[in-house]
């Protein structure tokens, strides 16, 4: 979460907006949030409503939260997603690189019809691909 | 024992209401009306 800490001005100048979530309580966040210097908020979901109502507990340790990274649109529509204990999470440059081919957060650049977009289509199939390996049913 | 569900790409997130650092209650849908919204979920220290 370092890497998206430091990437943050990048996102706001996207028009992209940063949140993060764990079980822990506010105030261990805020020294997170100090130590790492982190600008956006950090949320403490103690009761694990939300992450078990996205899918996220991890009841063999501790009812924590798996690691996972989403991106939302406006609507809370999911245009984006990786969720996977053992690898890496998607970098924030390839991140702001899929929110910028999305079309940012400009209003004077809304996105273009992704059903027609055959590199949002790709990138969208090659990032999640990778995260979750290639599945052979074509969308 | 059955999968948990997770959230699938196309589909709408489940609304949240969760305190920041501040006790502040803060919900997505509000946080995610700025722009597109990156929303990680970390293992903490707990």
């Amino acid at each position: 979460m370092a890497d998206y800490a430091s990437s943050y001005d990048r996102f706001v100048a996207a028009g992209a907006g940063l949140v993060a979530i764990s079980v822990d309580p506010p105030d261990r966040s805020a020294a997170l949030r100090r130590d790492l210097k982190i600008e956006f908020p950090l949320l403490s979901d103690a009761s694990r409503e939300t992450i078990t109502e996205w899918g996220l507990l991890n009841e063999r340790e501790g009812a924590i939260a798996i690691p996972a990274t989403f991106l939302l649109d406006r609507r809370r529509v999911v245009l984006f997603r990786e969720s996977e204990e053992t690898m890496r999470r998607v970098a924030p440059a390839e991140m702001l690189e899929f929110i910028r081919v999305q079309g940012g957060g400009n209003p004077q650049h809304p996105p273009s019809k992704r059903t027609v977009n055959p590199g949002v289509m790709f990138l969208r199939a090659v990032l999640n691909g990778f995260r979750h390996g290639i599945r052979v049913k074509r969308e | 024992m059955s999968q948990p569900r997770t959230i699938e790409v196309g589909e709408i997130a489940p609304d949240f209401y969760l305190p920041d650092t501040t006790g502040t209650p803060r919900r997505l849908s509000d946080l995610v009306a700025n722009g597109p919204t990156v929303v990680i979920f970390y293992r903490g220290h707990w």
